[in-house]
Order: structure tokens, then sequence, then C-alpha cells
């Protein structure tokens, strides 16, 4: 009997479970609403997925639990509700905003572009939000770069053009081509450089890129030193006899030399809140190819004398010619680049670790990035290497002359409007001469055009 | 087979207690409305078997609606909707605690249904139309009156909408005529005449 009591009590029960297991809307609008105002995220999708299980669907509550995963950014699950607030209620621009931007966050484009367009005139100018294209952005620059001691290396040219391209909302590949000129007392040398970076973005605050430079160097040896040496009078006493010596000497080196070279950057890049790290990896190969010949040659005319008379003379000659031999040189890198953002202030640095030739060396190079305004933004960096290659910003700047070299770099960003930015930059530089062995300075102005498209 | 015995006589007990005292029950349920205890006018109906009864879901929907309880109010007039499809009645019933949660895109496919049921379904038709004009959706709200006008050509209301929604289209002509008929209809209808005025 007590079983059969017990039955009919669970029948009526599940009865009224039925009935009453749906939230109350005075409740749920009343919770949920103060869960919202208060900001208080993590309680209100708490509360939204209990009452969502027991058949809470109306617009305002839809809008309030996706906007809180959004808050959180649980792209996906405010994707879910925002989507559900739509289909309540279509008109409202806020879900529409908000859904936008859930799926402008999740790289689906596509999506974004078609919720972007449903979007008010005054909302869209708010956001400004251009959809990526296969051509997004086109980069032109030049420069000229003055040297300071001209009795060892004359100004320098430099062009950059390069290509942004947006294949898809995650896959990215920039492109730039770079070419250098510049007359030394010892020749001159042109080079071509061509760089290309495939970029994967698992979401926006993971990618992973690839940064390939490759460069062709074309240098001209085109150089005579001759001299001449006189051993001063003697200064000793009337009558003594003493060395005369007379050497003439001439260095000259003629011909032509290549060098292509190849660097390889695979770099994963993690941002959290307001701080960006990257670490890579690189490897950098050259080959030289040596086409020019160095000639030597020495005459030395050693004269004994007593007074105007000669007692003894001899002349030694030394002649001799060599070819260099073309060697092929590697180098590996590990590196990190971190920085912090902190108000309208980025600073960071790019660290390095570089094998060479059996050589270990570490490099660093710090910079700061000051955003003005929205149209004037200050950025600065400075580095200083030794006798080997290094490269900068996901490999986009490849310094492959095996020299000791520091650089200040100051560049001053204006945006005359949202597609159009003009870049002013003044670059100080010592660069050490391996050939004459001296250091020069140049002092450089480059002039850039940024198109967005 | 002793228990199911009882369990059988319980139901059929259940079941002629519901049919017989539902209008009793109703009559409860009205008494406990107009003195403004729906939760207690919602417990009296709830006795009846709901599973099966149009009315009492009806009636439930309209109760939790007083009651401020949309989403019930909602699921009951969707029972009621399962149980006579071509109801239009819990539809407009409906419609009432769609428009409290904003859920108006629902709102606009009940009207549709409303529509598909009786196409000269008139009151549902202007509604749906004015959603559209605040939509700004003029030209689908245009194509809604039309059929309106054409049935009761001398409906304020509909006039008055169609006059506003040819102003935002730029077509003043039609606009001034269309208010000119509500005017007509209301003669101190002095927003109307405003607005004339300005045209």
């Amino acid at each position: 009997m007590r079983r059969l009591t017990l039955y009919i009590f669970f029948m009526f029960l599940s009865g009224g479970f039925i009935l009453f297991a749906q939230e109350d809307y005075k409740q749920v609008d009343s919770v949920t609403y103060k869960h919202f105002v208060n900001e208080d995220w993590e309680k209100l999708i708490e509360f939204g997925e209990k009452t969502t299980q027991n058949g809470a669907d109306y617009f305002y509550f839809n809008l309030r639990m996706g906007i809180a995963y959004f808050k959180l950014e649980d792209y996906k699950s405010s994707l879910e509700f925002l989507t559900k607030a739509n289909q309540n209620n279509s008109y409202n621009k806020i879900a529409v905003e908000y859904l936008f931007w859930s799926n402008y966050h999740l790289l689906k484009e596509k999506e974004a572009k078609e919720w972007y367009t449903q979007l008010d005139d005054s909302t869209q100018q708010r956001i400004a939000y251009t959809p990526n294209k296969k051509l997004s952005s086109i980069y032109l620059e030049y420069g000229l770069k003055l040297a300071s001691d001209r009795q060892f290396a004359n100004n320098a040219t430099y062009l950059n053009l390069g290509l942004t391209h947006h294949l898809t909302g995650k896959i990215a590949f920039v492109q730039a081509y770079t070419f250098n000129s510049q007359s030394l007392n010892w020749g001159n040398y042109t080079q071509h450089q061509y760089y290309a970076n495939p970029s994967y973005l698992f979401n926006k605050s993971t990618k992973l890129n690839l940064g390939l430079h490759g460069s062709l160097f074309d240098g001209v040896f085109d150089f005579l030193w001759e001299g001449t040496y006189q051993s001063p009078p003697p200064m000793g006493f009337p009558g003594a006899s003493f060395i005369d010596t007379l050497a003439d000497s001439s260095y000259q080196i003629n011909g032509t030399y290549k060098e292509l070279g190849l660097l390889i950057e695979p770099r994963f890049t993690k941002k959290w809140n307001n701080i960006i790290t990257s670490g890579y990896f690189g490897f950098y190969t050259s080959k030289g190819q040596s086409n020019y010949l160095e000639t030597y040659y020495d005459s030395t005319v050693i004269t004994e004398r007593t007074g105007p008379a000669i007692i003894s003379q001899s002349i030694e000659v030394n002649d001799s010619t060599s070819q260099p031999v073309g060697a092929t040189i590697n180098q590996y890198t590990i590196g990190m680049d971190f920085s912090y953002s902190h108000w309208f202030i980025t600073a960071g640095s790019d660290l390095k670790f570089i094998l060479n030739d059996g050589n270990s060396n570490f490099f660093f190079s710090p910079y700061l990035k000051i955003n003005i305004s929205e149209k004037l933004q200050f950025s600065a960096y400075y580095f200083k290497k030794g006798n080997y290659a290094i490269s900068l910003f996901e490999g986009s700047q490849l310094f492959n002359y095996f020299a000791p070299l520091t650089r200040y770099s100051l560049t001053t960003k204006y945006s005359i409007s949202k597609k159009t930015h003009l870049y002013l930059t003044y670059q100080y530089e010592s660069v050490f001469d391996n050939f004459n062995g001296v250091d020069y300075r140049l002092n450089s102005i480059y002039l850039g055009l940024k198109f967005k498209l | 087979m002793k228990y199911i015995f009882i369990i059988a006589i319980t139901a059929i007990s259940v079941s002629s207690f519901a049919q017989g005292n539902s209008v009793e029950v109703f009559k409860t349920s009205y008494a406990y409305e107009a003195s403004g205890q729906y939760q207690k006018a919602i417990s009296t109906l709830e006795k009846i078997d709901l599973s099966s009864s149009y009315s009492a879901n009806l009636r439930l929907g309209w109760l939790h609606y007083l009651n401020a309880n949309y989403l019930k109010s909602k699921s009951f007039y969707t029972t009621a909707i399962k149980l006579k499809p071509s109801s239009i009645e819990a539809r407009l019933g409906l419609i009432y605690p769609l428009q409290v949660m904003s859920n108006w895109d629902e709102v606009i496919k009940v009207y549709t249904a409303i529509l598909s049921i009786d196409g000269n379904h008139t009151s549902s038709r202007y509604q749906l139309a004015y959603i559209y004009f605040v939509r700004k959706k003029y030209t689908t709200a245009e194509t809604h009156l039309k059929k309106i006008l054409s049935l009761y050509p001398f409906d304020y209301n509909s006039n008055a909408l169609l006059g506003s929604i040819y102003v935002k289209l730029g077509k003043i002509k039609e606009a001034k005529k269309h208010y000119t008929i509500a005017l007509e209809y209301n003669p101190s209808a002095t927003d109307i005449s405003a607005i004339l005025k300005g045209l």
C-alpha cells in the first residue's frame, strides 16, 4: 500500500514538475537585469544557463546572455545567444552590432561583413570596419642616406614597395621588395631584397607566421691605391753613413662580388590583454660568388750613403695577385619579442641569441610607440650589432652586412585619412666599413605612404 | 493487479472531476481574475486536464499574461494552438506575451500565420503593416494597407498610416489623398490637419 501511495504521489508530482519547470518570467528578468547592470557576467551566465534549460527564450534574456559571453570573450557562446536574440527581434541594432563583433573576433569575415551591412550609417561610421580584401594595402617608401665622410662612402638610396593581402579572415600574406644602392671609395653595390610573410591567425590573439627574406647583393670593385715612402733625412753626425729607403706600393682590386642570401624565420605570437610575446627561430644562409682580383705590388730601394756618395744599393720587389673564393655562411638564431602597452604607450624589445661560425652573440633591440592622437603616432627603435646578420620586425628588415652597425630610428606616422597614412623616418647609423677599416655615419630620411584599399 | 485497478479508478475519477466541474472551475477563475487574484485563478484552472483542454490552456495563457509571467503565458498559448491548429484567438493571445518580451519577429510570424488562416483578418494585417512601418519597410507596409483599404476604403487608421508611409516614400500627392480621406472620417483629427498643412 505504501508503494501505491508513493506511486500516486510521484504521478501528481511529475505533472506538477512539468507545469512549474519553467522559470518565472519576473524572476528571470529581474535577476538577469540586475547581473547585467552590475556587469556581473559570470553570475548572469550561471543563472542564465540554468534558465535556458528551463525554457527561457526571449529577446532581452538572450541579448543579456549574449553580451555577458561577449564580455568574457567567449564569442562562440555569445554568437549562440545573440542569434536567438536576433531571431526574437531582428530590428534591434544592439544585437546586430554584437553579432558583428562576435563574428569579427571569431575571424568569420563573411558573416561579420553581412552583420555590418545591417547596421545604420552612424554605427557603421563609428565602427569604421573595412572588410579585408585580397589586396588590402599598398606601402611605398623612398629614402636617402646621407654619408658624413665622403672620402669613404657616398650617399645611398633606398626604395621599398610592400603589399598586404588578406586571403581569408585567418590567412594573410605580406610581401615587399626593397632596393638599396651606394657607391663607396672601393666601388659600388646594389642589393635587391624580397620579403614574404604568410601568416595564420588561430584567433585574434594567436598567430603563426613564417618570415622569408631573400637578398641578392651585387658589388663592383674598382679600386687602386698607390703610395710612396721616403725615409726622413738623417739626423746623425756629419760624414757618417746612413740608410735611405724609398718604397713604392700599390693595391688594386677589380671585379665583381655577388652574394645570395635567404632568411627563414618561423614565429609564434600570443597576445594577452596588453602584453604581446612572440618566440621564433631564424636560419640565415648566404653564398658568395667572387669574381675579382686583388693585386699587391711593393718596390723598395734601400741605399747606404755617406754624404752624397752611395756606398751600396739594393732593390726588393714583391708582387702578388689573389682571387678570393666565395664562402657559404650559415647562421642560427633563437629569439623572443616582448611588448607591453599601457594607455597610449607601447614599449618592447627584441632579444636574440645568434650562433654564427661557432661564435655566439646576444643582440637586443628596444622599441617604443607613442600614440599621441588618433592621427599621430611616434615610434622609435635602437640596435647595435656585430659581425653577423640580423632581422627585425618578423623578418621584414634584413641586415645581411657582416660588420658592426649601430642604428637609431625615429618614425612619425600621420593619418591623412582612414585609408591614407604618411610615414616620415629619420635614422642615424654608424657603419663600420670592412674594406677601409673605418666607421662612417649615415643620416637617413625616408618618406612612406600607405594606402588601405 | 490490485494496484493497477486502483490507479485506473483514480484516473477515471480525476477525469470525471475535470469534466463535471470545468464550468464551475472557469466560473471560480473568473471571480479570482476580477478581484486581481491571478495566481488563485491559475491554481483553480490547473485542476483541469491540461493535456486536452484547449479552453483551459487558452485561459491559462491569458491569466499568466496578467500575472506577468510571460514565459508561461507563451507556453500555454502555444499548447492551445497545438490543440486547435487553426485557432486565431489563441494566436491573438500569444501576441500579448511576445510583444511584452520584445520578440517582435515572432509577433510578425504569428500575424502572418493568422493571415494565412484568414486573409481578411484586417486588424492583424493593420498591426503587421504598422510593425513594418516602424521597421522602415515601407513598401511591405504599403502592400498590407492597400489590401485593407480595398475592403475598408474609409478606414481611418489605415488611411492615416498609408499617408505617413507615402510621406516617407516621397509620394506627397498620394499622402495628401489618404490623409484627406482620414480627415473626412474624423474632421476633428488635429494631428492629420497639421500634417496636411505642412505638406
